[in-house]
């Protein structure tokens, strides 16, 4: 077939759904725009507000990015950026978003649904396949870029040792923060995971039984608690890298661009610093060090979940 | 369990056009009333009350109700369309003369109080039609003539276009499902309707990238409507603003809706 009349030249697969038994992907012609809003489902949101990218959309089976595969390469991730959420992940992409020749991909959902397959029966090879695939899809330069970063959803560092399996070669880091920081922030806005059962037994070792007796904050604490401590079992054997909030933005530049083999010239290191002046996920805000302020926040019952259960965790993560 | 039916079905039951025809001529414009939901259709959309919830003239609504239907003083006069009715033998409820005028639209909409699971099916008979009347099902032409017989799944999306010259009249009837109406329907002939003119334009943009380079720059939606509307004109196509309002709204539903399982 010749490139000039593949109908899914210049498509992107934004999402992936089942309604029906066999997932689907849906396909929109994204043009050139960046995926440069603090969340890729903004990016995609944004793009859908075009008449006709709501109206013309291709339909494909999952097969279909397997089979473009090697017609169309894409790239190969540069960096995974795991994290507990809310500990500074988003401004760490948007610094990296400003680099023209870098797409930035920030919790793609279609990643959550693949890695969710297994629940309807596929196996770790099949989703490992259609991961790949779908990241080779996702990623065809659009405007030069050449390297692409993915910053997965909190709750996959579940998922580490199969994402390894899939991406072997991709460097990751780790982003965490002190915990009584995490839980007033997910008080104030709690992520999908911090929803009472979202997260499996099998992810997060919770005994659904025991979740109805847990406050709201407790049910927090535990899930962080589990992302911790599913963090500390994976970073050294599959040879991760732990950051924490405190070493925000500069480690951006300093540590995580050098675990991902990147190297910044000078110029671009001033335009990183000059985009972390500015709130990550409000980019008209400038951004303001709230630390002081979510420590005075935090209730009595955060202080005493975070002395007995995520401080120790904290601890560890900062020693390694 | 029985395997669910089909959206669209012409039940082995046909009767005679002329018959209920003549019945209709009897109709003077005083028993038509005009629906008021001007949001729903533009143009003339009115009915008459054949059965209704203790026999009142004029109920052109169908009672979702579980009062006591009866037939109206107006049915008494209509020998066909009576005969029509009693050769049911399950449990009706409202039943009426739907009429969409000559150039009259109703959009797509879906209607909630039905449903083959709840034990309650709409059958429409055609009592005059004409050939430029186009009724879309899930975005599926069916055809029906006149004096045929159709269960219908309206909980799904659909529209009409009357596009003809005359008036299209339909006898609706609510019917109780029962053993009777469920091996009638299990023995009618199953559609699955015609591709819309509209479907075959939207495959040719998918397939050819000039036609897409016409409408992808276009962000404001009416000025994007009327370029389609432009580009299928001189293309040949017959379809209507209405066929691409009710597609975006499909579309806009399907993505609100993606991540529900």
């Amino acid at each position: 077939m010749s490139r000039a009349s593949d109908p899914l030249d210049g498509w992107l697969p934004i999402s992936i759904t089942h309604f029906t038994q066999e997932p689907i992907v849906d396909w929109c012609r994204f043009g050139a725009r960046r995926f440069s809003e603090p969340f890729f489902d903004h990016t995609v949101q944004n793009e859908l507000r075009k008449p006709f990218n709501l109206l013309f959309r291709h339909k494909t089976t999952l097969d279909m990015l397997v089979e473009r595969q090697a017609q169309n390469p894409g790239l190969e991730p540069s960096g995974f950026i795991y994290h507990m959420s809310r500990c500074g992940s988003t401004l760490a992409c948007q610094m990296l978003d400003t680099v023209a020749e870098h797409t930035v991909l920030s919790e793609p959902q279609p990643v959550d649904t693949l890695l969710r397959l297994d629940r309807r029966g596929y196996s770790d090879e099949q989703r490992m396949t259609y991961l790949r695939a779908w990241m080779n899809a996702i990623s065809q330069p659009r405007n030069g870029e050449k390297r692409l970063y993915v910053k997965l959803d909190a709750w996959h560092v579940f998922d580490l040792p199969l994402l390894r399996r899939a991406f072997p070669d991709t460097p990751w880091v780790f982003l965490y923060r002190n915990p009584l920081e995490v839980m007033v922030s997910a008080m104030r806005s709690p992520g999908m995971h911090m929803i009472r059962n979202y997260l499996t037994e099998d992810q997060t070792g919770i005994d659904p039984a025991s979740v109805p007796y847990m406050t709201q904050t407790e049910y927090m604490a535990r899930i962080l608690e589990s992302l911790l401590k599913s963090a500390l079992q994976h970073l050294e054997p599959q040879a991760g890298k732990a950051l924490d909030y405190t070493g925000l933005p500069e480690s951006v530049i300093t540590e995580i661009a050098p675990h991902f083999g990147l190297k910044l010239t000078a110029e671009q290191i001033q335009v990183m610093r000059e985009k972390t002046a500015f709130h990550a996920k409000s980019p008209t805000e400038h951004f303001q060090p709230d630390v002081e302020s979510k420590q005075k926040e935090a209730s009595d019952e955060i202080h005493r979940l975070c002395t007995t259960l995520l401080d120790p965790l904290y601890d560890q993560l900062r020693q390694l | 369990m029985s395997s669910p039916p089909p959206n669209a079905a012409k039940l082995p039951l046909v009767f005679d056009p002329a018959g209920l025809q003549a019945d209709l001529a009897m109709l003077g414009s005083a028993e038509w009333v005009a629906h008021f939901n001007t949001g729903f259709f533009s143009g003339d959309w009115s009915g008459a009350a054949l059965r209704s919830v203790g026999g009142k003239d004029g109920a052109i609504y169908a009672d979702t109700s579980h009062g006591d239907f009866a037939n109206t003083a107006l049915l008494q006069e209509c020998l066909h369309l009576q005969a029509v009715i009693e050769s049911f033998q399950c449990p009706l409820r409202s039943v009426r003369l739907l009429r969409l005028t000559a150039g009259s639209i109703i959009r797509e909409h879906r209607d909630y109080d039905l449903g083959y699971d709840a034990g309650e099916v709409r059958l429409h008979v055609p009592v005059i039609t004409n050939p430029q009347v186009e009724f879309y099902l899930n975005n599926r032409r069916i055809r029906m003539a006149e004096g045929e017989c159709w269960y219908l799944d309206l909980n799904q999306p659909h529209r009409v276009q009357n596009r003809g010259m005359t008036d299209r009249v339909h006898l609706v009837i609510d019917c109780q499902l029962n053993g009777w109406l469920r091996d009638l329907i299990s023995q009618g002939e199953a559609s699955a309707g015609e591709e819309s003119s509209y479907e075959t334009f939207h495959r040719q943009v998918l397939q050819e990238p000039a036609l897409q380079e016409e409408l992808i720059g276009i962000t404001d939606q009416p000025a994007f409507i009327q370029r389609i509307m432009g580009l299928a004109q001189l293309r040949g196509f017959s379809f209507l603003e209405e066929d691409v309002t009710a597609a975006l709204q499909s579309a806009r539903r399907s993505w609100m809706e993606r991540n529900i399982l």
